[in-house]
């Protein structure tokens, strides 16, 4: 999985080029720049005070991200206490051997989409576990089918256009499926439904956790993450241990800034979960298992979160809301989305690299970026790319072997 | 300090040896990089200096070298042609006339005048300043810039310690990156650096003289601003203000993408990823020919080299900002 650097380099240029020449891929983003933009601006025009509440949320994040290890405790603490099971993976390898014994083999997953899922293979490790997982957000499914990877954190199929999902669906499906967008939706509708009802297993990442009340928030439009940790007897959910969130009452302000910043006045869904589905209506003894699952099994992800924490610069990378609008802003990304990146996009993600995937995999990134400040005038916690990449750099010059060995150059 | 860590981009320590050898990224002599202001009888000495930081003078350099690093490919990273361009790129400090023997007399004609143009404006405001002449330092933006910080601090000590025995209290700067460099970098590498840094626009503000500004025929302008100057350093309005006095000028905004919101030329990675540089100049050009004015200006060297590189051919003229004042300062 390590790259050397010589690789790393040019796995990345030839993902940018590659998607510099498929010119439908700017142009899907023009489009989308376009109304991600027009929305915005309405839905912080209808609800304004979301500017002084994102500079809230920043100092939110800022306290939370100084006491990760005591928010985790907590946050464990009372996902026991609720009846739910929770888990500490050091590691990318602990979660996917965490989650791989709790999953055994063949068993038939539905999962919402998670871009901590993303980072560790968790898909590609159950499916070699010889599981069937199912992608159920649209764009998710999109590139599950086609075998690719995200273009955008949010929009992940943000480049496929409706002529080609037509093609794809038709095939997979076995029927015919006109290229036009209803008619795509509700065949992929149709197409999961049974799968939802026949899962073993349920899978999520969250938006926020938090640690007072072992809360998790699932922000949603589509209803798929709704579906897919509901119903199901077992919801496996992934959480990133950034984040965690002192108490419910702040969560409900960061979940509002993310959901406003990604350009929604408020979304269909927002799903709070603490814990199994339970009951208590025949004679108050209190029952698990009711309508939704009766296991709840949350695992906590640190892989590097904890040592990016501790630099004064690049900790700021762990307040993202992954609301996705930076990316909108971001020039190299209107021409090559997700390719400018690895697994994590844009300048910032640089610093996500390093820690999650190595200093190989960060170099190209972080030397890609124009530093040029505009995805800095748009996220809502003001991450600062730009001091970021100055100290990605840095880093790269000098200070590299803080980061362990360095791979062999070419 | 060594460079030897295997994650930078291989082109990083060539540009690290020149400025080392001649203060400037790309070895060129002290000489040809001033010999802008041959015939303007410039002083040498005065507290108040005008900084063009070598950099509009570098560019047909620039633009020379950006060729031979293409054959490098990506991040001048791989390639069996590495170690022979390598070997040459390393040459270019010690023997500048050879390995530039491609420059075109127009390019630096061009972007020689361009310093010139602002020296004039000055002057015709009354904004008295010294030019160090070949002796002028490059402020070092781009070490920063690529992290070379080390090389970054010991660069601007030795700037400063030139500043100091120049006894400079005062330098009008037409570069935003060396003025982010000046106001905002030097404080934090250099104990108790205290030259206070105006940009040319701020300077012009700032002039007593109210000088006639029109230009000969009328003209439908837009504006591209540098992301460092706009951004960084907050001078949106300035250069719109100055832009406000030109009679016969008529001033186009670009849609959304002005001001703090202006989109980057690409020009930062021009010589790590030429073959992204180059596209994300022509969407930066379309950008602002969607103004609907046929002139864009910009205030930044490398943002003009490279918009008009991806201009050229195209319907929208892309000139700089201190073009257009001599302009209107010698129309009648």
């Amino acid at each position: 999985m390590a790259a050397s650097v010589g690789e790393a380099y040019r796995e990345n240029y030839e993902g940018m080029m590659n998607a510099l020449r498929n010119e439908r891929i700017a142009l899907a983003i023009e489009r989308a720049t376009a109304s991600y933009r027009q929305n915005l601006s309405k839905a912080l025009a209808k609800y304004p005070h979301t500017v002084a509440l994102a500079d809230e949320v920043r100092k939110i994040k800022e306290r939370s991200v100084e006491r990760l290890e005591s928010l985790l405790k907590e946050a464990m603490d009372n996902i026991a206490e609720n009846r739910g099971q929770a888990y500490f993976a050091k590691t990318a390898d602990e979660a996917r051997r965490i989650v791989g014994e709790l999953v055994g083999s063949k068993k038939s997953i539905v999962k919402a989409k998670s871009l901590t899922c993303e980072e560790i293979d968790l898909r590609q490790h159950l499916q070699e576990l010889g599981n069937e997982v199912w992608e159920t957000d649209l764009g998710e499914l999109i590139l599950q089918l086609l075998d690719e990877s995200p273009m955008h954190i949010l929009s992940p199929s943000i480049h496929v256009p409706k002529e080609d999902v037509a093609k794809l669906f038709s095939k997979v499906m076995g029927k015919e499926v006109p290229p036009d967008i209803g008619s795509e939706v509700s065949a992929a509708r149709d197409f999961l439904r049974q799968r939802y009802v026949e899962a073993d297993i349920g899978m999520s990442g969250a938006n926020i956790a938090s640690a007072d009340t072992g809360s998790l928030f699932v922000i949603e439009n589509e209803g798929n993450a709704r579906l897919s940790t509901g119903l199901p007897p077992v919801h496996i959910a992934i959480v990133g241990i950034e984040k965690l969130i002192p108490t419910l009452a702040e969560s409900f302000k960061v979940a509002e800034v993310t959901w406003r910043y990604s350009q929604y006045t408020v979304p269909s869904y927002v799903n709070i979960i603490s814990g199994p589905s339970k009951t208590g209506d025949i004679e108050k003894v209190t029952t698990y298992g009711a309508h939704g699952p009766k296991e709840t099994h949350v695992v906590f992800v640190d892989n590097g979160r904890n040592e990016m924490a501790k630099d004064p610069v690049l900790r700021e990378a762990l307040y993202c809301l992954r609301c996705g609008g930076c990316m909108y802003e971001c020039p190299v990304f209107g021409l090559v989305g997700g390719k400018f990146g690895y697994k994590y996009f844009i300048g910032y993600g640089a610093a996500w690299i390093a820690y999650v995937a190595g200093l190989a995999r960060a170099a190209p990134v972080a030397y890609t970026c124009l530093r040029c400040g505009r995805c800095v005038e748009r996220c809502p916690v003001k991450i600062d790319t730009g001091s970021i990449i100055s100290r990605m750099r840095g880093l790269l010059v000098n200070g590299y072997d803080r980061f362990g060995e360095p791979q062999p150059a070419e | 300090m060594d460079l030897k860590s295997p994650y930078l981009p291989k082109v990083l320590p060539i540009m690290v040896d020149n400025m080392r050898r001649s203060s400037n990224p790309l070895g060129i002599s002290g000489g040809k990089l001033s010999s802008w202001a041959d015939g303007l009888d410039l002083a040498n000495k005065g507290e108040t200096l005008l900084y063009t930081g070598c950099e509009y003078q570098l560019i047909p350099y620039v633009l020379t070298l950006v060729d031979q690093i293409k054959k490098m490919g990506p991040f001048g990273y791989e390639g069996g042609a590495l170690v022979s361009v390598a070997t040459g790129l390393r040459k270019l400090g010690l023997d500048a006339a050879t390995a530039f023997a491609s420059l075109t007399a127009k390019d630096e004609d061009y972007y020689n005048n361009i310093t010139r143009t602002y020296a004039k404006v000055l002057r015709k405001h009354g904004v008295e300043f010294a030019y160090l002449s070949e002796e002028e330092p490059y402020s070092g933006a781009l070490l920063y810039e690529f992290g070379l910080m080390e090389e970054f601090a010991e660069h601007a000590n030795k700037v400063s310690r030139l500043f100091k025995e120049r006894k400079v209290r005062k330098v009008i700067v037409t570069s935003p990156h060396a003025l982010e460099a000046f106001r905002v970098l030097y404080p934090k590498f250099v104990q108790g650096f205290d030259v206070e840094a105006l940009h040319f626009t701020e300077a012009l503000l700032r002039s007593k003289e109210n000088v006639r500004m029109a230009l000969r025929d009328p003209l439908e302008v837009t504006l591209h601003d540098p992301c460092h100057l706009a951004r960084t350093l907050d001078m949106a309005e300035e250069p719109r203000e100055i832009l406000s006095r030109v009679k016969n000028l008529t001033f186009k905004e670009v849609p959304y993408s002005n001001k703090r919101w202006t989109t980057c030329c690409g020009a930062p990675i021009e010589i790590l990823l030429p073959s992204l540089s180059e596209p994300l100049a022509a969407r930066r050009v379309q950008e602002l020919a969607s103004s609907g004015a046929g002139t864009a200006l910009t205030l930044c060297a490398f943002c003009l080299a490279n918009l008009r590189k991806a201009g050229s051919g195209g319907a929208l003229k892309v000139i700089d900002f201190g073009e257009l004042l001599d302009s209107a300062l010698e129309a009648k």
